[in-house]
């Protein structure tokens, strides 16, 4: 149990609509609490006061009410989040009194003491919620409504009945910017926190992807809810296929590395440093085949993404010279940040890195040269821009075992630090590509880091076969990836290898500066991954 | 029950696809936030109610009449709160909205059908008729002869043959199953709370199946519908039910129950006796087919309409008949379509104004509640080259921007083609115009309903012909509480005189409402009028007036002696 959670007394029991003034109550308890959330992005910020900006009762079975509650800093602009509150006695709460974030407060009320807490930990709340998507409801609230939307997928789930028998109702790890909620491991609720004005990408990409394209490698959108009001429309979240028994690709590309490096340590060239591709292609086979599978999803996305020319939210755009210069910029921040944040880690003790350190830094000079040769050399060709994943890695795509192995892309929010509109914009498609490149290597340190442990010679020995494991999975990426666009007429990724190479490079490259820059300050000891891409970048 | 619950008896009712009225998101597909920016426009129109063809998701092989989910909105056209909104808004208008509801049968998309398919133990198999033996059944004809062979069909998932009247990928729902009549019932309750005013039922009397019948208007499905109705009186009253039922009115009569059953039917004969009566210029297929239309409830009424989204049916005729309204209106070969013909009405009838005018003269008059197709109130014109009846279901024309001023997108991505023929196309038929023109079929269509509407007696009143030696003129007297009115039409071509029997109404004076003309009052003689080609007179019988009264001397009249002064 919490011991500073905050205390509040009531004239009578609490009820759906008497839990906005309660929150609005808490005052700096509510400040205190926003601040533990994960899923509460200005951390950074000072906060100046926190008011509940609208409110409607939820029917539940307890009392139950969709907040959204502004918080104001004292300098710069307000931030929204949505909140779900609900209330239960203490006595039936106890365990979610013990679950951490989730109490916000105790109640006293004439006869016994209740609890409140964010209803998304309640499956109660949980339930409600997916009975409000059922009714296609409108919740009104003080200054608008909560609009519950239905589409065709939930009666594909429900089997076309109004009502989903219910068995299990549970939340899943809380997210960044998200919490969600899983009901029968058939569909899951995402709730977003911090809220925007227009539509989510999550709700845009979703509504495309089920009624507009036949793509079917992401989860199908089965409703949304949208908080409506003058000041705008806001997205609050999304109900959605659930994909049940797969691994994220994050863990499974793991347990691939995890047998693939024992079976180095095991081959009889696997002592001798240099492993010869065949090897690699003879360890890593099954790996091979399935990420060949993934570079398809990866490109039939794209190709579904750029599908409808006459859907200004969607329609392919050429590159302009105007977003070259936006791109080489973007770069060149990004290696400038990059390579002085290592000037100053040079200069400290005890990095083990000096000498590729010292080389990165000798050619600092090389790299805008590099960079603007790139960018100079990219708008010789016809490039395009689409809408894209945006956050494309690993950690997106689950990967679903069966007769064949197959893939479901998620998230398509973007990165949720970024505003709404850097979001929806075009990019090039190659940017996910590259990201889910830098994601390959990122596991296949990780996997090295984890078989090798502490020991400079197993690791010295791995090296060589983490290099090619890279190689060969990039390889089989790629082939999958042009398989499924350029080889099949999509004429949005250019023809030419060297050009796809070439704009590869330099998203790599943005992204390896940007990855320097997050393990100087978070992870030193992963300093190596982006080291390695740097110097092979600039080396190339 | 309330008076106001009666109000679909004074209403008339426009009939729109969401589809083609408005593209407000620039997909090339009309949608319900287009539809909710067009309310003002149908509020000046004067209509009272809007009835939307299917709006649910479907695999659209029967245009949306095979529905695979109930529970929502068709992605094309919006989502439920662009339709609640619309709702809303249509309210505050004071406009109420009925949408179609297909209860006989469903997609074989609808998950329901692909649970039942799968497994015979599945909770879903009974929602369908399914038999081992295809002769079950066998005296219930083939609606659609031109594609279907028998209403059974062989289905190697479920390895059993399923039952279905119309398409062989809409199979019947099994009203013998509580759990399917349950069913349908949730699925009303679900858009009655939306704030929907009812439903165009569509299929009706195909809902139970019974050994050694044709299957069709049986006890049980009577039964079920009074069932239906009493459910929704009790939970939503004023809310109404309009059946179709593509029968002969003494066969729909059985729909309206003692009242407790549809609100409403469509009447389908007389529609094209209308069309017969105005080519033959004579008036006796309308005043013929009258004398085949039973009573019925006081809270109940018909449902008339000229031309609707379907093609001219002419099942409600005799082959003769039929001959001769090909002959007559489709001497292109192309117009046919199944029974019928596929034109909008101003194509039907020439773009002959006179014409156009004087059968919704007719049509309003009637006793029941009339139908507007959406466009026809601007004489939009159709498209017999788009196949099956798209040719009638087209853009709306509303301006002559490009694609008619319904949609931004480029115009290959309309859903259909706009009409641009040089006599129909939008540059020369369209709202925007015709509302600046005081002239216009348009401004006069909204004159016509807003005197219909002045006049409680068109709704609700009582009908009796009047019988004049000339065959070319339609009259008769509609009764309401005290209000009387007498409408008077030329169905040819040439200018008509006619002699009314009106001496019973001596003294009163015939006001023709839509100019506003005080006629000469009826006398002891037959009253004589003349009507130019295509002529009509809405009157409304007043009592005369204090200077009329001292015109007229009636007093010869007491005695028979007298010389009229007439």
């Amino acid at each position: 149990m919490e011991p500073a959670l905050p205390h509040f007394s009531l004239p009578a029991p609490p009820d759906g609509c008497g839990l906005a003034a309660t929150v609005a109550g808490l005052g700096s308890g509510l400040a205190e609490y926003l601040r533990a959330q994960r899923w509460f992005g200005s951390k950074g910020r000072t906060v100046a006061g926190v008011s509940v900006a609208d409110s409607a009762a939820l029917p539940a079975e307890v009392p139950a009410a969709l907040l959204l509650v502004e918080v104001a800093f004292t300098a710069g602009e307000p931030e929204l989040y949505s909140l779900p509150v609900a209330a239960r006695p203490a006595t039936a709460a106890r365990a979610l009194a013990e679950t951490p974030g989730v109490a916000l407060a105790r109640l006293t009320a004439p006869e016994q003491e209740w609890l409140l807490y964010d209803g998304i930990a309640d499956p109660a709340v949980g339930e409600a919620l997916l009975r409000q998507f059922e009714d296609a409801a409108r919740l009104p609230a003080a200054m608008g409504a909560f609009g519950f939307e239905r589409t065709p997928v939930l009666s594909q789930i429900t089997d076309g009945t109004n009502r989903m028998p219910l068995a299990r109702v549970r939340r899943i790890g809380s997210e960044q910017s998200n919490s969600s909620v899983v009901f029968d491991d058939r569909l899951i609720l995402k709730l977003f926190r911090r809220l925007h004005v227009g539509d989510n990408p999550e709700l845009e990409i979703s509504r495309f992807l089920t009624f507009r394209t036949r793509f079917r490698n992401a989860p199908l959108l089965a409703g949304f809810i949208r908080h409506l009001a003058p000041s705008g429309e806001r997205t609050v979240g999304v109900l959605q296929t659930f994909v049940p028994g797969a691994a994220d690709g994050w863990t499974w590309t793991l347990g691939a590395l995890r047998v693939f490096y024992g079976d180095v340590g095991a081959h009889p060239l696997g002592r001798a440093g240099e492993p010869a591709p065949a090897a690699v292609v003879g360890l890593a086979g099954s790996y091979l085949a399935s990420v060949r599978r993934l570079g398809e999803v990866t490109g039939e996305l794209h190709a579904a993404l750029a599908s409808d020319a006459g859907d200004p939210a969607f329609a392919p755009e050429p590159v302009t010279p105007e977003d070259l210069a936006a791109w080489q910029a973007a770069v060149e921040t990004e290696v400038t940040r990059g390579l002085a944040g290592l000037r100053a880690a040079g200069r400290a003790a005890g990095t083990d890195h000096g000498p590729t350190i010292e080389r990165l830094l000798r050619a600092a000079d090389a790299v805008h040269a590099r960079v603007a040769d790139a960018i100079g050399r990219l708008g010789e060709v016809l490039l395009w821009k689409t809408r894209v994943h945006g956050d494309y890695h690993l950690g997106q795509v689950l990967r679903v075992a069966g007769e064949a192995d197959d893939f479901v892309v998620l998230d398509f929010e973007g990165e949720p630090a970024r505003p709404l509109a850097a979001r929806r914009a075009k990019q090039s498609p190659l940017r996910d590509v590259a990201g889910m490149l830098r994601s390959f290597t990122y596991a296949s340190y990780a996997g090295l880091f984890e078989a090798a442990g502490d020991d400079r010679e197993a690791r010295r020995l791995l090296e060589p076969w983490q290099a090619a494991w890279e190689r060969a999975v990039a390889d089989s990426y790629l082939e999958g990836y042009l398989g499924a666009t350029g080889e099949r007429g999509l004429v949005l990724i250019p023809a030419r290898r060297d050009v796809v190479g070439l704009a590869l490079s330099v998203f790599c490259l943005e992204r390896a500066a940007y990855e320097l820059n997050y393990e100087l300050n978070n992870r030193p000891s992963w300093l190596p991954i982006p080291l390695a891409a740097l110097e092979r970048e600039l080396a190339a | 029950m309330a008076a106001d619950d009666l109000w679909y008896k004074d209403a008339v009712f426009y009939e729109v696809h969401v589809k083609a009225f408005y593209d407000a998101n620039g997909d090339g597909i009309g949608d319900f936030r287009g539809l909710t920016q067009k309310l003002d426009y149908l509020q000046l129109l004067g209509v009272d109610c809007l009835w939307i063809l299917p709006m649910y998701p479907s695999p659209l092989r029967d245009d949306g009449y095979d529905i695979a989910d109930f529970y929502s909105i068709h992605p094309d056209f919006g989502t439920i709160g662009d339709f609640k909104d619309f709702l809303d808004e249509a309210h505050r208008r004071g406009l109420r909205v009925i949408a179609d509801l297909v209860m006989n049968h469903t997609s074989d998309q609808h998950p329901w059908f692909q649970a039942a398919q799968k497994a015979k133990d599945s909770p879903f198999r009974d929602y369908y008729v399914w038999s081992d033996d295809p002769e079950r059944y066998r005296e219930a004809r083939i609606i659609f002869v031109d594609t279907e062979r028998s209403n059974w069909t062989w289905d190697p998932v479920a390895k059993q043959y399923y039952w279905h009247r119309f398409f062989s990928h809409q199979p019947d729902l099994n009203y013998d199953n509580p759990r399917v009549r349950e069913a349908m019932f949730d699925v009303m309750a679900f858009w009655l709370e939306k704030g929907l005013d009812g439903f165009r039922c569509d299929a009706v009397p195909y809902l139970f199946e019974r050994e050694g019948t044709n299957c069709e208007n049986l006890p049980e499905t009577h039964t079920f519908l009074k069932a239906l109705r009493r459910r929704l009186d009790e939970t939503y009253p004023g809310r109404i039910l309009l059946a179709e039922a593509n029968q002969w009115p003494v066969d729909v009569r059985p729909y309206f129950g003692d009242g407790d059953e549809f609100h409403m039917a469509f009447h389908f004969p007389l529609m094209p006796r209308i069309f017969m009566a105005v080519k033959s210029e004579d008036r006796r297929p309308i005043t013929d087919i009258f004398t085949h239309t039973p009573p019925i409830p006081e809270n109940c009424q018909w449902c008339f309409f000229l031309r609707n989204h379907d093609e001219l049916t002419l099942e409600m005729c005799t082959a003769e008949e039929r001959e001769y309204m090909y002959y007559a209106y489709a001497p292109d070969r192309q117009a046919k379509l199944n029974i019928g013909i596929r034109r909008r009405l101003a194509p039907l009838l020439d773009r002959d104004r006179r014409k156009i005018e004087l059968l919704t003269s007719i049509l309003f008059t009637m006793p029941g509640s009339p139908i507007i197709y959406y466009g026809d109130e601007i004489g939009m014109g159709d498209n017999i080259y788009l196949g099956d009846r798209h040719g009638v279901r087209t853009p709306m024309q509303w301006s002559g921007d490009e694609n008619a001023g319904f949609s931004r997108a480029d115009p290959a991505r309309l859903y259909s083609p706009v009409i641009h023929d040089p006599v129909y196309g939008y540059q020369r038929v369209n709202v925007e115009a015709q509302l600046r023109t005081p002239a216009s079929l348009l401004n006069t269509m909204r004159r016509l309903i807003a005197t219909r509407k002045r006049y409680r007696g068109l709704g609700r009143g009582t009908i009796e012909f009047l019988r004049p030696a000339n065959h070319r003129i339609l009259a008769y007297l509609r009764e309401h509480e005290g209000e009387r009115l007498l409408l008077v039409h030329n169905l040819a071509a040439s200018a008509q005189p006619v002699q009314l029997d009106l001496r019973r109404f001596a003294g009163q004076v015939p006001v023709e409402v839509l100019g506003g003309a005080r006629f000469p009052a009826l006398g002891a003689e037959p009253y004589t009028l003349s009507l130019g080609p295509y002529g009509y007179y809405w009157f409304h019988l007043d009592p005369p007036r204090a200077d009329e009264r001292d015109t007229v001397d009636w007093s010869w009249t007491r005695y028979g002696a007298g010389t009229s002064p007439l």
